[in-house]
């Protein structure tokens, strides 16, 4: 019964989101997106344009995923070895 | 739990692992991939190690080699500050693109990553896996 709820919800918002939201995929690149474009290869000297973000525009980004993997790693470590009985 | 093929398919798949995770890390400036791609690849190998021959398998000094990549990456940043101006710049020469040794500190940064995440990951499934074997 809640699964079928749950199914109901899931179908009606579904429908609301598919044909109020006019969700565009792409288009227009932004000021930022052509700089990395024109001047990545050239300023970064990588050809991985993906890589060259991650690691070189937005390396703090990176850092801090790297924090949060660790956070993780200490969660789970908390949680599950916590208790030596 | 594991058998006689099980173990021996996976004592000639896990080199061909590794060496695809170290070859994502290390080409990750070049081709799709890099730090955290292929430090997932390395992560399921220890995975898949653990499952067939058994969680003793396990190192105790995995959290050191976290540890390492970890500072590795930070020092890059750090050095980037003395060096270049700004914190993870890019400061060593860049070389020709698409060439092995290009991108600057991007290569070394995605090493360190690597590092980390595949030690990390290693230690998440064993911590898991413990769970689950102290529990039954």
């Amino acid at each position: 019964m809640k699964a079928m709820i749950g199914f109901i919800i899931v179908v009606i918002f579904g429908i609301l989101i598919l044909f109020n939201l006019k969700l565009e995929f792409g288009g227009e690149s932004g000021i930022a997106g052509e700089m990395y474009i024109e001047k990545g290869v050239s300023e970064t000297g990588a050809v991985n344009l993906v890589s060259a973000i991650l690691a070189n525009y937005r390396a703090y980004d990176t850092l801090g995923e790297t924090i949060i993997f660790f956070i993780a790693i200490l969660g789970v470590f908390t949680v599950l070895k916590g208790d030596k009985k | 739990m594991s058998s006689r093929i099980v173990e021996t398919a996976t004592d000639i798949v896990t080199p061909f692992m590794i060496l695809f995770g170290v070859y994502i890390i290390i080409n990750g400036h070049l081709t799709p991939g890099g730090g955290f791609q292929g430090g997932v690849i390395l992560g399921s190998c220890a995975l898949l190690i653990y499952v067939v021959f058994g969680i003793k398998r396990h190192n105790k000094n995995l959290s050191i080699f976290e540890n390492i990549g970890a500072l590795i990456f930070l020092f890059i940043g750090v050095l980037g500050i003395f060096f270049g101006g700004f914190l993870f710049s890019n400061f060593i020469t860049k070389g020709t693109p698409g060439n092995l040794l290009s991108g600057g500190t991007i290569p070394f940064i995605n090493l360190a990553i690597g590092l980390k995440i595949g030690a990390g990951f290693a230690i998440l499934f064993f911590i898991i896996l413990q769970y689950i074997e102290k529990g039954d």
